[in-house]
């Protein structure tokens, strides 16, 4: 996501968890919050019922499903920082202003300001440099990004985990056996 | 396209919700214009002065918000 670009994590992490961030990125964008965190990254593991990571809260009996629910508070949909039907109360129409700027700056160029740009809770920065920690080498999985989720002990996802008693140790226990 | 009277009345909605998140998003809105009408000016070659002229703020104002910004564009060319 073209969004992410300008302060992309890549200059504090690596190019490998670009993706987790671009899906959790993408999941910010559907519900309009105008920054992406750990709880994004979260909701797009669980939904990934195949994935490491839920693998993971299986064997220490948590479903996906349960880690759903529990996400949908932080989730809910808000009004994205530009917002069209503010602007349309105005009388603004914000296609036909995007039409207008496109013409002269190109496909996408709203989008792509910093003031339209997604922020990145610092939280979640740390949970994907850990999650690389994790990995040692190994291709990142989502597992791996689970256990950087873990490792940050006051972020959105580490909390929603500690309802089901989802621990570090725990997790990692777990991935540590699967992985021998 | 509404009356003028219509956005009037819109405009001064009973609502603050509505009210409130449309001065939010016009002022997102504005920044976004802003941020890209400056870095262009800046490529066609405008100095600090020129633009802040326009925008109505001073020369450092201007500077100091997007000058950083610039340096980093450049130094990925």
């Amino acid at each position: 996501m073209r969004l992410l670009r300008r302060r992309s994590v890549g200059e504090s992490a690596r190019p490998e968890a670009e993706p987790y961030l671009a899906a959790g990125a993408d999941e910010a964008r559907r519900l309009g919050h105008s920054y992406v965190g750990t709880e994004h990254v979260l909701a797009v593991l669980v939904r990934n019922r195949s994935g490491g990571a839920t693998r993971v809260l299986e064997e220490l009996e948590t479903s996906a499903a349960q880690v759903e629910g529990a996400l949908a508070c932080w989730l809910a949909p808000s009004k994205s920082k530009i917002d069209p039907e503010a602007l349309a109360a105005l009388g603004i129409d914000l296609d036909a202003v995007r039409e207008r700027l496109e013409e002269t700056f190109g496909p996408g160029a709203l989008e792509e300001t910093r003031a339209a740009c997604l922020g990145i809770c610092p939280r979640l920065k740390r949970a994907l440099l850990s999650a690389l920690e994790h990995a040692e080498g190994n291709p990142l999985g989502d597992e791996h990004i689970l256990l950087g989720m873990l490792s940050v002990p006051d972020c959105v996802a580490a909390c929603v985990l500690a309802e089901f008693d989802v621990s570090l140790e725990a997790a990692a226990a777990v991935v540590a056996t699967s992985s021998e | 396209m509404a009356e003028p009277s219509e956005v009037v009345a819109q405009t001064a909605s009973d609502d603050p919700e509505v009210g409130l998140s449309g001065v939010a998003s016009l002022r997102a809105l504005v920044e976004a214009v802003e941020e890209l009408q400056v870095r262009r000016a800046r490529e066609l070659g405008w100095s600090w002065q020129q633009i802040a002229g326009l925008l109505g703020v001073s020369k450092q104002a201007v500077h100091q918000k997007y000058g950083k910004g610039e340096r980093k564009r450049r130094s990925l060319r």
